[in-house]
Protein backbone atom coordinates (compact mmCIF):
# COMPACT_ATOMS: atom_id res chain seq x y z
CA UNK A 1 0.00 0.00 0.00
CA UNK A 2 1.68 3.54 -0.87
CA UNK A 3 0.34 6.53 1.02
CA UNK A 4 0.85 10.98 -0.18
CA UNK A 5 0.19 13.79 0.61
CA UNK A 6 -2.20 15.32 -1.20
CA UNK A 7 -2.50 18.56 0.25
CA UNK A 8 -1.03 20.82 2.43
CA UNK A 9 -2.13 23.97 4.54
CA UNK A 10 -0.05 25.22 7.37
CA UNK A 11 -0.45 22.18 9.99
CA UNK A 12 -3.11 20.61 7.87
CA UNK A 13 -2.56 17.68 5.48
CA UNK A 14 -4.52 15.51 3.72
CA UNK A 15 -3.31 11.72 2.63
CA UNK A 16 -4.13 8.78 0.71
CA UNK A 17 -3.60 5.78 1.47
CA UNK A 18 -4.37 3.08 -1.12
CA UNK A 19 -2.81 1.54 -4.30
CA UNK A 20 -2.83 -1.62 -2.68
CA UNK A 21 -1.10 -4.28 -4.40
CA UNK A 22 -0.92 -6.92 -2.11
CA UNK A 23 -4.74 -7.17 -1.77
CA UNK A 24 -6.41 -10.16 -2.60
CA UNK A 25 -7.68 -9.85 -6.12
CA UNK A 26 -11.39 -10.23 -4.68
CA UNK A 27 -11.69 -7.07 -2.64
CA UNK A 28 -12.46 -3.99 -4.34
CA UNK A 29 -9.46 -1.43 -4.35
CA UNK A 30 -9.84 1.56 -2.19
CA UNK A 31 -8.97 4.95 -1.33
CA UNK A 32 -8.38 5.94 2.91
CA UNK A 33 -7.69 9.17 3.47
CA UNK A 34 -5.88 10.89 6.61
CA UNK A 35 -6.57 14.43 7.69
CA UNK A 36 -3.37 15.13 10.09
CA UNK A 37 -4.00 18.10 11.85
CA UNK A 38 -1.52 19.63 14.67
CA UNK A 39 -1.12 15.96 15.38
CA UNK A 40 -4.60 15.29 15.66
CA UNK A 41 -6.05 12.67 12.88
CA UNK A 42 -9.12 11.90 11.21
CA UNK A 43 -9.78 8.65 9.06
CA UNK A 44 -12.10 8.99 6.30
CA UNK A 45 -13.70 5.26 5.20
CA UNK A 46 -11.18 3.72 6.97
CA UNK A 47 -11.78 0.33 4.97
CA UNK A 48 -12.54 -3.37 5.39
CA UNK A 49 -11.53 -5.84 7.99
CA UNK A 50 -9.16 -7.29 5.06
CA UNK A 51 -7.04 -4.26 4.02
CA UNK A 52 -6.65 -2.81 8.29
CA UNK A 53 -3.36 -4.12 8.14
CA UNK A 54 -2.06 -2.63 5.36
CA UNK A 55 -3.82 0.87 6.21
CA UNK A 56 -2.16 0.32 9.28
CA UNK A 57 0.77 -0.28 8.57
CA UNK A 58 1.28 2.68 5.92
CA UNK A 59 -0.36 4.89 9.00
CA UNK A 60 2.50 4.34 11.25
CA UNK A 61 4.45 6.68 9.15
CA UNK A 62 2.08 9.58 9.22
CA UNK A 63 0.44 9.36 12.48
CA UNK A 64 0.81 8.60 16.44
CA UNK A 65 -1.85 5.82 16.57
CA UNK A 66 -3.44 7.19 20.04
CA UNK A 67 -4.01 10.23 18.10
CA UNK A 68 -6.57 9.16 15.83
CA UNK A 69 -9.50 10.53 16.71
CA UNK A 70 -11.95 10.71 14.51
CA UNK A 71 -13.20 7.87 12.20
CA UNK A 72 -15.74 9.12 9.38
CA UNK A 73 -17.93 7.01 7.29
CA UNK A 74 -19.43 8.35 4.56
CA UNK A 75 -22.04 5.17 4.77
CA UNK A 76 -22.29 1.80 5.68
CA UNK A 77 -20.42 -0.53 3.23
CA UNK A 78 -17.97 -3.12 4.82
CA UNK A 79 -15.15 -1.70 2.27
CA UNK A 80 -16.12 1.96 4.04
CA UNK A 81 -16.14 0.60 7.74
CA UNK A 82 -16.05 -2.91 8.64
CA UNK A 83 -12.91 -2.41 10.29
CA UNK A 84 -13.97 0.20 12.89
CA UNK A 85 -13.67 -2.49 16.14
CA UNK A 86 -9.72 -2.92 14.82
CA UNK A 87 -9.71 0.92 14.63
CA UNK A 88 -11.51 1.30 18.31
CA UNK A 89 -9.21 -1.57 19.72
CA UNK A 90 -5.98 0.52 19.03
CA UNK A 91 -7.54 3.63 20.18
CA UNK A 92 -11.28 3.44 21.86
CA UNK A 93 -11.85 7.07 22.44
CA UNK A 94 -12.23 7.61 18.99
CA UNK A 95 -15.10 8.89 17.99
CA UNK A 96 -16.92 7.40 14.60
CA UNK A 97 -19.22 10.19 12.40
CA UNK A 98 -22.18 8.70 10.22
CA UNK A 99 -25.41 9.38 9.04
CA UNK A 100 -28.03 9.13 11.58
CA UNK A 101 -29.37 6.45 9.38
CA UNK A 102 -26.31 3.90 9.86
CA UNK A 103 -25.45 4.41 13.52
CA UNK A 104 -27.46 1.00 14.83
CA UNK A 105 -26.34 -0.71 11.41
CA UNK A 106 -22.79 -0.28 11.85
CA UNK A 107 -22.75 -0.65 15.41
CA UNK A 108 -23.25 -4.79 14.15
CA UNK A 109 -19.75 -4.97 13.32
CA UNK A 110 -18.81 -5.99 16.76
CA UNK A 111 -18.29 -2.27 18.19
CA UNK A 112 -18.75 -3.11 21.88
CA UNK A 113 -21.22 -1.14 24.28
CA UNK A 114 -18.72 1.87 24.81
CA UNK A 115 -18.45 2.88 21.06
CA UNK A 116 -19.27 6.89 20.49
CA UNK A 117 -20.42 6.30 17.32
CA UNK A 118 -21.88 10.28 16.66
CA UNK A 119 -25.23 10.53 14.61
CA UNK A 120 -24.61 12.98 11.30
CA UNK A 121 -28.40 14.23 10.88
CA UNK A 122 -29.90 14.61 7.27
CA UNK A 123 -28.57 18.59 6.21
CA UNK A 124 -24.87 17.67 7.78
CA UNK A 125 -22.62 19.03 10.47
CA UNK A 126 -19.64 20.09 11.11
CA UNK A 127 -17.27 17.67 12.24
CA UNK A 128 -14.56 19.28 15.13
CA UNK A 129 -10.98 17.40 15.08
CA UNK A 130 -10.33 17.99 18.58
CA UNK A 131 -7.68 20.13 20.19
CA UNK A 132 -6.87 21.23 16.80
CA UNK A 133 -9.62 23.85 16.08
CA UNK A 134 -9.95 22.47 12.52
CA UNK A 135 -13.78 21.73 11.50
CA UNK A 136 -14.48 19.44 8.48
CA UNK A 137 -18.10 20.24 6.74
CA UNK A 138 -20.20 16.96 6.15
CA UNK A 139 -22.24 17.49 3.30
CA UNK A 140 -25.32 15.59 2.23
CA UNK A 141 -25.14 13.32 -0.68
CA UNK A 142 -27.68 11.12 0.04
CA UNK A 143 -28.15 8.44 -2.77
CA UNK A 144 -24.76 8.99 -4.14
CA UNK A 145 -25.08 5.93 -3.53
CA UNK A 146 -26.60 5.29 -0.47
CA UNK A 147 -29.90 6.56 1.34
CA UNK A 148 -27.64 7.96 4.29
CA UNK A 149 -24.78 9.54 2.89
CA UNK A 150 -21.68 12.22 3.50
CA UNK A 151 -19.36 13.62 1.22
CA UNK A 152 -16.73 15.72 3.85
CA UNK A 153 -15.05 19.45 2.59
CA UNK A 154 -12.35 20.93 3.75
CA UNK A 155 -12.57 24.78 3.60
CA UNK A 156 -8.76 25.17 4.73
CA UNK A 157 -7.46 23.32 1.66
CA UNK A 158 -10.27 23.01 -0.62
CA UNK A 159 -10.47 19.31 -1.06
CA UNK A 160 -13.35 17.26 -1.15
CA UNK A 161 -13.85 13.86 -0.23
CA UNK A 162 -16.81 12.72 -2.39
CA UNK A 163 -17.22 8.34 -1.39
CA UNK A 164 -18.70 6.43 -4.41
CA UNK A 165 -19.00 9.83 -6.21
CA UNK A 166 -16.17 10.38 -8.99
CA UNK A 167 -15.30 6.72 -8.29
CA UNK A 168 -13.74 4.35 -11.35
CA UNK A 169 -12.92 0.69 -11.00
CA UNK A 170 -9.07 0.73 -12.50
CA UNK A 171 -7.43 -1.51 -14.11
CA UNK A 172 -4.58 -1.93 -12.45
CA UNK A 173 -2.62 -0.62 -9.26
CA UNK A 174 0.11 1.25 -11.10
CA UNK A 175 -2.94 3.84 -12.48
CA UNK A 176 -1.88 7.02 -11.84
CA UNK A 177 -2.89 8.59 -8.33
CA UNK A 178 -4.63 11.58 -10.05
CA UNK A 179 -7.06 12.57 -12.99
CA UNK A 180 -6.01 15.49 -15.21
CA UNK A 181 -8.18 15.29 -18.01
CA UNK A 182 -11.44 13.14 -18.11
CA UNK A 183 -11.81 11.92 -21.42
CA UNK A 184 -9.94 9.35 -20.92
CA UNK A 185 -11.21 8.05 -17.41
CA UNK A 186 -14.60 8.18 -18.25
CA UNK A 187 -14.65 4.47 -19.55
CA UNK A 188 -13.70 3.45 -15.65
CA UNK A 189 -16.33 5.83 -14.16
CA UNK A 190 -19.42 5.40 -16.73
CA UNK A 191 -20.66 1.93 -15.28
CA UNK A 192 -20.03 2.35 -11.89
CA UNK A 193 -22.41 5.31 -11.56
CA UNK A 194 -24.95 4.05 -13.56
CA UNK A 195 -25.63 0.80 -12.04
CA UNK A 196 -24.47 2.11 -8.12
CA UNK A 197 -25.93 5.36 -8.22
CA UNK A 198 -29.80 5.26 -8.30
CA UNK A 199 -31.10 8.44 -8.74
CA UNK A 200 -30.37 11.31 -11.27
CA UNK A 201 -31.96 13.99 -9.22
CA UNK A 202 -29.84 13.22 -6.16
CA UNK A 203 -26.62 13.03 -7.96
CA UNK A 204 -27.44 16.41 -9.40
CA UNK A 205 -28.46 17.70 -6.18
CA UNK A 206 -25.28 17.12 -4.97
CA UNK A 207 -22.88 18.07 -7.74
CA UNK A 208 -25.19 21.53 -7.20
CA UNK A 209 -24.01 21.69 -3.58
CA UNK A 210 -20.25 21.01 -4.00
CA UNK A 211 -20.02 23.27 -7.23
CA UNK A 212 -21.05 26.03 -4.63
CA UNK A 213 -17.84 25.00 -2.75
CA UNK A 214 -15.74 25.26 -5.66
CA UNK A 215 -12.90 22.66 -4.46
CA UNK A 216 -9.92 22.70 -5.63
CA UNK A 217 -9.75 18.72 -5.46
CA UNK A 218 -12.22 15.79 -5.68
CA UNK A 219 -11.08 12.68 -3.81
CA UNK A 220 -13.38 9.55 -4.54
CA UNK A 221 -13.29 6.18 -2.27
CA UNK A 222 -12.44 4.44 -5.46
CA UNK A 223 -9.82 5.04 -8.60
CA UNK A 224 -8.44 8.23 -8.79
CA UNK A 225 -8.36 11.97 -7.48
CA UNK A 226 -9.51 15.00 -9.83
CA UNK A 227 -7.32 18.16 -9.59
CA UNK A 228 -7.29 21.12 -11.84
CA UNK A 229 -9.64 21.16 -14.72
CA UNK A 230 -10.62 17.76 -14.27
CA UNK A 231 -12.82 18.68 -11.40
CA UNK A 232 -15.19 20.88 -13.47
CA UNK A 233 -15.22 18.57 -16.64
CA UNK A 234 -16.06 15.93 -13.60
CA UNK A 235 -19.05 17.81 -12.41
CA UNK A 236 -20.53 18.56 -16.19
CA UNK A 237 -20.31 14.81 -17.03
CA UNK A 238 -22.06 13.81 -13.90
CA UNK A 239 -24.77 16.76 -14.73
CA UNK A 240 -25.13 15.59 -18.31
CA UNK A 241 -25.73 11.38 -16.70
CA UNK A 242 -28.74 9.08 -15.94
CA UNK A 243 -27.90 6.74 -13.56
CA UNK A 244 -30.21 4.16 -11.70
CA UNK A 245 -30.13 2.58 -15.21
CA UNK A 246 -30.61 -0.89 -15.46
CA UNK A 247 -32.08 -2.16 -19.17
CA UNK A 248 -32.69 -5.90 -18.45
CA UNK A 249 -32.31 -6.01 -22.27
CA UNK A 250 -29.00 -5.06 -22.47
CA UNK A 251 -27.80 -7.17 -19.42
CA UNK A 252 -25.35 -9.85 -20.70
CA UNK A 253 -27.39 -13.29 -19.92
CA UNK A 254 -30.55 -11.12 -20.01
CA UNK A 255 -32.34 -13.49 -22.07
CA UNK A 256 -31.25 -16.43 -19.37
CA UNK A 257 -33.11 -14.65 -16.56
CA UNK A 258 -34.59 -17.76 -14.23
CA UNK A 259 -37.81 -15.37 -14.10
CA UNK A 260 -38.17 -15.78 -17.94
CA UNK A 261 -38.72 -19.49 -17.95
CA UNK A 262 -41.00 -18.79 -14.83
CA UNK A 263 -43.45 -16.12 -16.17
CA UNK B 1 22.94 -5.52 0.78
CA UNK B 2 18.93 -4.75 0.26
CA UNK B 3 18.52 -7.55 -1.81
CA UNK B 4 19.88 -10.05 0.26
CA UNK B 5 17.38 -8.54 2.88
CA UNK B 6 14.93 -8.98 0.31
CA UNK B 7 15.58 -12.32 -0.27
CA UNK B 8 15.81 -13.20 3.33
CA UNK B 9 12.40 -11.65 3.55
CA UNK B 10 10.88 -13.35 0.74
CA UNK B 11 11.96 -16.76 3.50
CA UNK B 12 10.35 -14.75 6.12
CA UNK B 13 7.21 -14.22 4.27
CA UNK B 14 6.63 -17.67 3.40
CA UNK B 15 7.13 -18.36 7.49
CA UNK B 16 4.74 -15.49 8.25
CA UNK B 17 2.13 -17.00 5.63
CA UNK B 18 2.50 -20.30 7.32
CA UNK B 19 1.76 -19.02 10.68
CA UNK B 20 -0.84 -17.20 10.36
CA UNK B 21 -2.56 -20.54 8.24
CA UNK B 22 -2.06 -21.63 11.42
CA UNK B 23 -3.70 -18.49 12.98
CA UNK B 24 -6.42 -18.81 10.70
CA UNK B 25 -7.08 -23.01 11.36
CA UNK B 26 -7.19 -21.83 15.63
CA UNK B 27 -10.04 -19.26 14.01
CA UNK B 28 -11.79 -22.22 12.85
CA UNK B 29 -11.06 -24.15 15.84
CA UNK B 30 -12.79 -21.67 18.13
CA UNK B 31 -16.16 -21.51 15.85
CA UNK B 32 -16.00 -25.54 16.55
CA UNK B 33 -15.92 -24.74 19.99
CA UNK B 34 -18.55 -22.59 20.23
CA UNK B 35 -20.50 -25.31 18.31
CA UNK B 36 -19.41 -27.18 21.06
CA UNK B 37 -21.79 -25.00 23.44
CA UNK B 38 -24.43 -25.05 21.02
CA UNK B 39 -24.80 -28.92 20.87
CA UNK B 40 -24.20 -29.24 24.49
CA UNK B 41 -27.43 -26.70 24.78
CA UNK B 42 -29.52 -28.23 22.26
CA UNK B 43 -29.07 -31.68 24.37
CA UNK B 44 -29.56 -29.93 27.17
CA UNK B 45 -32.97 -28.83 25.64
CA UNK B 46 -33.73 -32.21 24.88
CA UNK B 47 -33.01 -33.19 28.24
CA UNK B 48 -35.67 -30.88 29.59
CA UNK B 49 -38.59 -32.18 27.15
CA UNK B 50 -37.69 -35.69 28.55
CA UNK B 51 -37.89 -34.94 32.39
CA UNK B 52 -41.38 -33.38 31.50
CA UNK B 53 -42.44 -36.43 29.70
CA UNK B 54 -40.80 -38.16 32.79
CA UNK B 55 -43.36 -36.08 34.83
CA UNK B 56 -46.62 -37.19 33.08
CA UNK B 57 -45.71 -40.45 33.34
CA UNK B 58 -45.01 -40.34 36.58
CA UNK B 59 -48.16 -38.01 37.49
CA UNK B 60 -50.09 -40.59 34.95
CA UNK B 61 -49.13 -43.26 37.23
CA UNK B 62 -49.89 -41.37 40.63
CA UNK B 63 -53.50 -40.64 39.14
CA UNK B 64 -53.72 -44.48 38.34
CA UNK B 65 -52.39 -45.98 41.32
CA UNK B 66 -54.87 -43.49 43.50
CA UNK B 67 -57.87 -45.35 41.32
CA UNK B 68 -55.81 -48.63 42.22
CA UNK B 69 -55.84 -47.66 45.89
CA UNK B 70 -59.31 -46.39 46.29
CA UNK B 71 -61.01 -49.79 44.48
CA UNK B 72 -58.99 -51.78 47.10
CA UNK B 73 -61.28 -49.70 49.50
CA UNK B 74 -59.37 -46.54 49.96
CA UNK B 75 -57.76 -48.62 53.21
CA UNK B 76 -54.28 -48.25 51.97
CA UNK B 77 -53.82 -51.68 51.37
CA UNK B 78 -52.65 -54.44 48.91
CA UNK B 79 -50.60 -53.56 45.36
CA UNK B 80 -52.48 -50.12 45.29
CA UNK B 81 -50.54 -48.77 48.14
CA UNK B 82 -47.01 -49.53 47.40
CA UNK B 83 -47.68 -48.59 43.37
CA UNK B 84 -49.29 -45.18 45.04
CA UNK B 85 -45.68 -44.60 46.91
CA UNK B 86 -43.60 -45.67 44.44
CA UNK B 87 -45.42 -43.33 42.13
CA UNK B 88 -45.61 -40.34 44.11
CA UNK B 89 -41.76 -40.66 44.49
CA UNK B 90 -41.14 -41.00 40.92
CA UNK B 91 -43.26 -37.70 40.48
CA UNK B 92 -41.03 -36.08 42.85
CA UNK B 93 -37.56 -36.86 40.60
CA UNK B 94 -37.89 -35.26 37.64
CA UNK B 95 -38.33 -32.03 39.54
CA UNK B 96 -34.73 -32.67 40.36
CA UNK B 97 -32.94 -32.36 37.44
CA UNK B 98 -34.73 -29.37 36.63
CA UNK B 99 -32.27 -26.89 38.86
CA UNK B 100 -29.24 -29.52 36.95
CA UNK B 101 -31.04 -28.26 33.37
CA UNK B 102 -30.90 -24.44 34.35
CA UNK B 103 -27.37 -25.02 35.69
CA UNK B 104 -26.70 -26.71 32.33
CA UNK B 105 -27.88 -23.94 30.48
CA UNK B 106 -26.18 -20.97 31.99
CA UNK B 107 -22.77 -22.93 31.97
CA UNK B 108 -23.72 -22.83 27.89
CA UNK B 109 -24.24 -19.45 27.71
CA UNK B 110 -21.22 -19.02 29.19
CA UNK B 111 -19.22 -21.20 26.48
CA UNK B 112 -21.00 -19.56 24.13
CA UNK B 113 -20.24 -16.00 25.48
CA UNK B 114 -16.15 -16.63 26.09
CA UNK B 115 -15.43 -19.01 22.55
CA UNK B 116 -17.78 -15.60 21.16
CA UNK B 117 -15.10 -13.28 22.53
CA UNK B 118 -12.26 -15.82 21.69
CA UNK B 119 -13.27 -15.67 17.81
CA UNK B 120 -13.49 -11.47 18.06
CA UNK B 121 -9.87 -11.18 19.83
CA UNK B 122 -8.70 -14.02 17.57
CA UNK B 123 -9.50 -11.85 13.88
CA UNK B 124 -8.16 -9.00 16.05
CA UNK B 125 -4.89 -10.77 16.77
CA UNK B 126 -4.50 -12.19 13.44
CA UNK B 127 -4.73 -8.37 11.98
CA UNK B 128 -2.79 -6.57 14.26
CA UNK B 129 -0.09 -8.94 13.54
CA UNK B 130 -0.51 -8.68 9.92
CA UNK B 131 -0.13 -4.92 10.51
CA UNK B 132 2.98 -5.33 12.96
CA UNK B 133 4.50 -7.76 10.60
CA UNK B 134 4.22 -5.30 7.77
CA UNK B 135 5.81 -2.21 9.30
CA UNK B 136 8.75 -4.68 10.42
CA UNK B 137 9.01 -6.05 6.57
CA UNK B 138 9.16 -2.36 5.28
CA UNK B 139 11.51 -0.82 8.04
CA UNK B 140 13.82 -4.15 7.79
CA UNK B 141 14.06 -3.80 4.12
CA UNK B 142 14.62 -0.17 4.25
CA UNK B 143 17.44 -0.75 6.76
CA UNK B 144 18.86 -3.31 4.91
CA UNK B 145 19.38 -5.90 8.13
CA UNK B 146 19.27 -9.74 7.13
CA UNK B 147 20.04 -9.99 10.66
CA UNK B 148 17.06 -9.02 12.22
CA UNK B 149 14.86 -10.43 8.83
CA UNK B 150 16.18 -13.63 10.35
CA UNK B 151 15.38 -13.13 14.13
CA UNK B 152 11.81 -12.08 12.98
CA UNK B 153 11.97 -15.45 11.00
CA UNK B 154 12.47 -17.27 13.89
CA UNK B 155 10.16 -16.01 16.37
CA UNK B 156 7.03 -18.18 17.28
CA UNK B 157 4.09 -16.19 16.24
CA UNK B 158 1.48 -17.78 18.07
CA UNK B 159 3.47 -17.37 21.31
CA UNK B 160 1.80 -14.11 23.98
CA UNK B 161 5.43 -13.07 23.75
CA UNK B 162 5.77 -13.14 19.90
CA UNK B 163 4.67 -9.31 19.47
CA UNK B 164 6.89 -7.72 22.15
CA UNK B 165 10.06 -9.42 21.43
CA UNK B 166 8.62 -8.51 17.54
CA UNK B 167 8.80 -4.45 18.87
CA UNK B 168 12.15 -5.37 20.60
CA UNK B 169 13.66 -6.26 18.11
CA UNK B 170 12.89 -2.85 16.09
CA UNK B 171 14.86 -1.51 18.70
CA UNK B 172 17.71 -2.03 17.34
CA UNK B 173 16.89 0.44 14.31
CA UNK B 174 16.74 3.64 14.72
CA UNK B 175 13.16 4.31 14.11
CA UNK B 176 11.38 7.64 14.23
CA UNK B 177 10.10 8.34 18.16
CA UNK B 178 6.41 8.30 16.83
CA UNK B 179 6.73 5.11 14.22
CA UNK B 180 8.98 3.37 17.06
CA UNK B 181 5.56 4.38 19.67
CA UNK B 182 3.18 3.31 17.02
CA UNK B 183 5.49 -0.60 16.59
CA UNK B 184 4.96 -0.54 20.23
CA UNK B 185 0.92 0.23 20.73
CA UNK B 186 0.15 -2.56 17.99
CA UNK B 187 2.32 -4.63 19.86
CA UNK B 188 1.01 -4.52 22.94
CA UNK B 189 -2.85 -4.82 21.22
CA UNK B 190 -1.13 -7.70 19.86
CA UNK B 191 -0.46 -9.10 23.27
CA UNK B 192 -3.85 -8.14 25.06
CA UNK B 193 -5.65 -9.92 22.38
CA UNK B 194 -3.68 -12.97 23.01
CA UNK B 195 -3.56 -12.82 26.75
CA UNK B 196 -7.52 -11.82 26.14
CA UNK B 197 -8.22 -14.96 24.34
CA UNK B 198 -6.11 -17.41 27.35
CA UNK B 199 -7.97 -16.27 29.78
CA UNK B 200 -11.65 -16.71 27.52
CA UNK B 201 -10.69 -20.32 26.87
CA UNK B 202 -9.42 -21.18 30.07
CA UNK B 203 -12.93 -19.61 31.51
CA UNK B 204 -14.57 -21.79 28.86
CA UNK B 205 -12.38 -24.62 29.93
CA UNK B 206 -13.54 -24.21 33.49
CA UNK B 207 -17.33 -24.25 32.44
CA UNK B 208 -16.56 -27.39 30.46
CA UNK B 209 -15.23 -29.10 33.80
CA UNK B 210 -18.27 -27.89 35.54
CA UNK B 211 -21.00 -29.45 33.08
CA UNK B 212 -19.60 -32.53 34.90
CA UNK B 213 -20.49 -32.41 38.02
CA UNK B 214 -23.95 -31.30 36.44
CA UNK B 215 -24.18 -34.50 33.85
CA UNK B 216 -23.02 -36.84 37.60
CA UNK B 217 -26.34 -35.18 39.18
CA UNK B 218 -28.72 -36.01 36.07
CA UNK B 219 -27.28 -39.24 35.72
CA UNK B 220 -27.71 -40.15 39.21
CA UNK B 221 -31.73 -38.85 39.18
CA UNK B 222 -32.14 -40.93 36.25
CA UNK B 223 -30.49 -43.85 37.76
CA UNK B 224 -32.93 -43.66 40.30
CA UNK B 225 -36.15 -43.15 38.33
CA UNK B 226 -34.95 -45.90 36.73
CA UNK B 227 -34.75 -47.91 39.88
CA UNK B 228 -38.17 -46.78 40.65
CA UNK B 229 -39.28 -47.87 36.99
CA UNK B 230 -37.72 -51.39 37.85
CA UNK B 231 -40.22 -51.32 40.84
CA UNK B 232 -42.88 -50.63 39.46
CA UNK B 233 -42.43 -53.36 37.04
CA UNK B 234 -42.29 -55.73 40.13
CA UNK B 235 -45.38 -54.60 41.66
CA UNK B 236 -47.29 -54.77 38.60
CA UNK B 237 -46.32 -58.41 37.51
CA UNK B 238 -47.96 -58.65 41.63
CA UNK B 239 -50.81 -57.49 39.93
CA UNK B 240 -53.60 -58.98 38.57
CA UNK B 241 -55.16 -57.35 34.92
CA UNK B 242 -55.15 -54.07 36.68
CA UNK B 243 -51.44 -53.98 36.71
CA UNK B 244 -51.03 -54.28 32.76
CA UNK B 245 -50.95 -50.14 32.80
CA UNK B 246 -48.31 -50.08 34.99
CA UNK B 247 -46.04 -52.25 33.15
CA UNK B 248 -46.48 -50.42 30.24
CA UNK B 249 -45.82 -47.07 32.17
CA UNK B 250 -42.43 -49.17 33.49
CA UNK B 251 -41.64 -49.72 29.97
CA UNK B 252 -42.15 -46.07 29.35
CA UNK B 253 -39.94 -45.16 31.94
CA UNK B 254 -37.69 -47.43 30.90
CA UNK B 255 -37.34 -45.97 27.01
CA UNK B 256 -37.50 -42.43 28.06
CA UNK B 257 -34.26 -43.37 30.79
CA UNK B 258 -32.33 -44.89 27.74
CA UNK B 259 -32.17 -41.73 25.80
CA UNK B 260 -31.73 -39.27 28.52
CA UNK B 261 -28.47 -41.62 29.16
CA UNK B 262 -27.91 -41.43 25.06
CA UNK B 263 -28.11 -37.66 25.74
CA UNK B 264 -26.24 -37.07 28.31
CA UNK B 265 -22.86 -39.58 26.98
CA UNK B 266 -23.67 -36.93 23.93
CA UNK B 267 -23.45 -34.15 26.08
CA UNK B 268 -19.96 -35.42 27.76
CA UNK B 269 -18.87 -36.44 23.94
CA UNK B 270 -19.19 -32.94 23.23
CA UNK B 271 -17.42 -31.61 26.13
CA UNK B 272 -14.57 -33.74 25.53
CA UNK B 273 -14.85 -32.40 21.99
CA UNK B 274 -13.98 -29.07 23.29
CA UNK B 275 -11.51 -30.25 26.08
CA UNK B 276 -9.67 -31.49 22.78
CA UNK B 277 -9.94 -28.16 21.07
CA UNK B 278 -8.86 -26.19 23.88
CA UNK B 279 -5.95 -28.12 24.60
CA UNK B 280 -5.38 -28.01 20.86
CA UNK B 281 -5.76 -24.01 21.02
CA UNK B 282 -2.89 -24.02 23.42
CA UNK B 283 -4.51 -22.88 26.56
Amino acid sequence: MKSSVIAESGKLKWIVLGRDADKSPQVIDTNQYLIVCDGQGMLLDPGGIEIFPRVLAELTRHLALDRIRVLFASHQDPDIISSLPLWLDLNPQAVTYCSWLWTGFIAHFATGKDARIEAIPDYGMRIPLPDTGAQFLALPAHYCHSSGNFSLFDETTRTLFSGDVGAALLPGHDASLYVDDLRDHVRYMEAFHRRWMPSTTALRGWVARVRALEPRLVCPQHGAIFRGPAVAQLFDWLDGLEVGQWDEGDAAGGEKSPWRAAA
Amino acid sequence: MESSVTAVWDGLEHAVEQALAGLRGHQIDMTRLFSVGVDILNASRALDTMAFELQLLAQNGVVQAAQMNHADGGQGRGEGKSLLALAEILADCPREIGPSLAELGEHCQEIATHTAHCMGLARQHVQHLKALLAVLSREAIAGGDAELVQALAATPLRSPAAPSKLARVCERWALAPELGANVGLIAERCTAALEGLTRHLADTAACLRATDSVLHAISRVGGTVNYLGINVAIEAAHCDARGSNFRQLAQDIDKTVASLQQKLAAIRDSAERGRILIKALGA
